[in-house]
């Protein structure tokens, strides 16, 4: 492996950015990996065909299982293609069986079904590395980009699930709708050509997908070790030495590049062993900056003596989690008495607070508009009683103790309109304040009358109807009322003024 | 025929009305308020614009309301292709007496319906606003009177929309009332079926019923009673404030201008003597306010887009309005 030779630009990047690359790579690279694929795969799934042939899923699953091999063979060609532009695909085809069956053990059995295989398998292919030390390896490389990788798999996977419906699918779109046919599972089993054709397009989403799955795992792995071992900055290094070369600089120079990048050569290779990395890190760790005292003062809680109400609540508490745990062992849900009951019991304890604060919350934002009294506030439906009416001051103190009295005194003095003023005034008055008739200022005479009406007794209805009467003819239309009628209001007051069951 | 008896009195007047009231009521079946509403409009000297679905009497309505004081009845069916001088009338050379002819057009007549308003382009409706406001018709430059009493009262449908010509807002301002058909009542509208059915051929109520009871020259006579009616100041006031409300109103992207003022006052002088009083009270302004005003206020988006209606904008707005002090 010459990282000067390397085809894409090295620098690190995220592991998404990595895939991207794997991508890019693929499709650059597609037909070599393609046939790479396809020129042993294609006598695989015949003979597994030959094999299975009452069977199609068999076969399809025969050829799936035998992935990694093939795969491999994609990998190969990739770690080598990256350095060396002048590699040729059939030179891999060649040696194509000794590749697939490199470690065929390992990946057919203990690594087919992990999650990350296709970030994995450069450590088995390319590294060579097996049981612990692959193991050790892959720990490392797994801290940067085992999430990423595992989604990998995952999504590779439904692509293919995808690129299976989608065949289907279109086939079926095809079929008039005139033909009538039923495509439910047990035909599509038990079709002797329907179910073979289902099995082929399992395998062309194998092989379409491959190489991409192939080329993002090997950029992934790539990536994570320019994290760890710097090949940028090594090939940063390496570009400065030449350039320095090649203008004839001092051997000196050359020597202290050369120096400085020793310990950088050879990225791949352990450059210590363990025990001294360990010993290392020791003594790195005694040094004085791990052991800088410093002081920090902040609030904190009192350690309380515990409250005996509250052990009593813990041990409600804990009564109730262990009930819960007996019923749930009684169902058979396996739950375990012990650490794992704890954290079940705190994540349901969580979600039933979470339960009873939704339930809180949607109460008030239910019931929000209902208006619940709150406090000394009146309540909704009897707003504050108008202090004026048609600027008419109707508070009871504006109002003289007797008013028939002094309408009459008014009237006498001929200022009519005055005299019937306050009679009307006093009579919406007493509506509004001792009735609480609900009247507001938007109100006019004949709506005042109609709520007069419609709430209070016929007798006080109809005197307020006189009385309204009278006063519209006065007020608008500048027609005074006969003595007559003046008295009789005047007679009549004490009766609008009586309790409703003497009054009616 | 009725002659012209000369309505003196605001007594006679209110006589007059109350069985002009009757007479219609006696045809048009269910539409008590719909029929005071236009008699107001008579009596105020204005216009109404209609608005309800097909099929609810409208044209009943202007014929019964022409046959009880013998006037003359015209009517436009607006289509997108009529012209304006379909519906003014149009100068015609006569070749005998080498002259033009002026050929009135169906705008002379007392009671004009424009029937369904808006389906004509706005070129056609501006010929009616002349008419509307100056009283006149003009032929190839020559005004002409129009007849008087003139009324005019358009309709529109309220569901369909599609390929009409919104009435233009100086045009909606002209309309004096905008006035609301709706289905009567099932106890109305059984009245009107056995009305209908019983005796006749045809699916339409006949006019022909109507007894003429008062004349066409009476009714300006009469509309000179209604504008004498009294109106206190503190009336006036209330008008106003009305108006002047709905301008800074929330709900309304525009307020009503002072046409509105003014047609409050009318409507409710004849709403005060088809009520049999002379003299209008703040209940009579009230009463009117929402066919007054409901076709001049505009309602801002985002109440259209709460639902809400103009009619309840106004309604909350009159809640605001204090009533008249004295």
């Amino acid at each position: 492996m010459d990282l000067d030779k390397i085809s894409v630009e090295v620098r690190p990047r995220n592991p998404y950015e990595a895939m991207d690359l794997g991508f890019v790579m693929a499709r650059r690279w597609l037909r070599p990996l393609l046939l790479l694929w396809l020129v042993p795969a294609l006598p695989l799934m015949g003979l597994s065909y030959l094999v299975f042939h009452q069977q199609p899923l068999w076969a399809l699953l025969f050829v799936w299982w035998l992935k990694p091999l093939l795969e491999s063979i994609q990998l190969s060609y990739i770690a080598e293609r990256l350095f060396d532009e002048q590699v040729d695909w059939r030179g891999h085809l060649r040696r194509a069986h000794r590749i697939a069956l490199h470690q065929w053990f390992a990946k057919l059995v203990t690594q087919r079904l992990a999650f990350s295989r296709s970030f994995n398998m450069p450590v088995g292919e390319l590294e060579g590395l097996a049981g612990t030390q692959r193991n050790q390896r892959l720990n490392t490389l797994h801290r940067g980009a085992g999430s990423p990788s595992l989604w990998l798999t995952l999504v590779g996977h439904s692509i293919e699930g995808l690129i299976v419906v989608a065949v289907f699918g279109g086939a079926w779109m095809l079929v008039p709708v005139e033909m009538d046919i039923d495509f439910s599972v047990e035909t599509i089993l038990n079709s002797p050509l329907l179910f073979p054709t289902i099995t082929l397009a399992g395998f062309a989403a194998m092989t379409i997908t491959a190489p991409f799955y192939v080329c993002a795992g090997f950029m992934l792995y790539i990536n994570r070790r320019t994290w760890l071992e710097a090949w940028d900055i090594e090939l940063t290094f390496r570009q400065l030495t030449r350039n320095h070369l090649a203008r004839g600089q001092s051997l000196v120079m050359v020597l202290l590049l050369g120096a400085l990048l020793a310990p950088l050569s050879g990225p791949a290779e352990a450059r210590t062993q363990p025990a001294e990395s360990r010993q290392a890190i020791a003594e790195i760790l005694e040094g004085d900056e791990f052991h800088q005292l410093q002081q920090e003062s902040s609030w904190r809680w009192k350690q309380e003596p515990p409250d005996p109400t509250t052990e009593d609540e813990q041990t409600l508490l804990q009564r109730l989690g262990e009930w819960l745990v007996d019923k749930l062992g009684d169902f058979g849900l396996g739950v375990d008495p012990g650490p794992v009951a704890r954290i079940l019991l705190a994540v349901l304890e969580v979600a039933l607070w979470g339960l009873v604060v939704a339930l809180v919350v949607y109460l008030v934002l239910r019931f929000r508009s209902v208006g619940l009294p709150r406090g000394s506030s009146p309540p909704a439906d009897s707003p504050s009683p108008p202090s004026h009416l048609f600027g008419m001051a109707l508070q009871q103190s504006s109002l003289p103790e007797d008013v028939v009295g002094e309408a009459r005194a008014l009237w006498q003095q001929q200022q009519y309109r005055a005299a019937l003023s306050l009679l009307y005034r006093a009579a919406l008055s007493f509506l509004v304040h001792e009735r609480q008739l609900p009247l507001t200022s938007s109100h006019t005479e004949q709506e005042c009358l109609q709520l007069c009406l419609q709430r209070e007794s016929p007798q006080r209805g109809d005197y307020l109807r006189r009385l309204t009467r009278h006063w519209v003819i006065l007020a608008y239309a500048h027609q005074p009322l006969t003595e007559a009628e003046f008295d009789a209001l005047c007679a009549d007051w004490c009766r609008f003024l009586q309790p409703e069951d003497t009054a009616s | 025929m009725t002659e012209s008896s000369g309505v003196n009195s605001p007594t006679e007047a209110m006589d007059r009305i109350q069985r002009m009231r009757q007479e219609i009521a006696r045809v048009v079946v269910g539409q008590q308020g719909v029929i005071d509403q236009v008699l107001m409009a008579l009596l105020a000297s204005g216009h109404v614009l209609v608005e309800g679905v097909p099929g609810l009497g409208k044209t009943l309505l202007v014929k019964a309301l022409a046959q009880c004081f013998q006037g003359q009845f015209g009517r436009i069916q607006f289509t997108p292709d009529l012209m304006p001088s379909d519906v003014t009338g149009h100068a015609l050379y006569d070749m005998k007496t080498e002259q033009f002819k002026i050929r009135k057009g169906p705008a002379f007549c007392n009671l004009l319906l424009a029937d369904e308003i808006n389906r004509a382009p706005a070129k056609t409706q501006a010929a009616l606003l002349e008419v509307m406001q100056e009283r006149q018709i003009t032929i190839e430059g020559k005004p002409f009177p129009a007849l008087s009493p003139f009324m005019v009262l358009a309709t529109q449908n309220p569901i369909e929309q599609e390929g009409t010509y919104p009435l233009p807002e100086a045009e909606l301002d002209r309309f004096m009332l905008k006035v609301l058909i709706d289905y009567p009542e099932e106890a109305e509208e059984q009245a009107l079926v056995k009305q209908v059915t019983t005796g006749q051929v045809q699916d339409t109520l006949s006019v022909a019923a109507i007894t003429p009871v008062v004349a066409a020259a009476d009714i300006p006579r009469l509309q000179a009673v209604t504008a004498e009616i009294q109106v206190d100041a503190a009336v006036f006031d209330y008008a106003v404030r009305i108006a002047r409300a709905s301008r800074q109103w929330h709900s309304f992207a525009h307020g009503a201008g002072p046409r509105a003022s003014i047609a409050l006052i009318r409507t409710a002088r004849a709403a005060a003597l088809l009520d049999g009083r002379q003299f209008v009270t703040p209940d009579d302004v009230k009463s009117v306010a929402l066919p007054v005003m409901r076709h001049r206020v505009a309602l801002t988006a985002e109440m259209e887009i709460e639902g809400l209606r103009t009619d309840q904008a106004l309604q909350q707005l009159l809640q605001e309005v204090e009533a008249p002090r004295l």
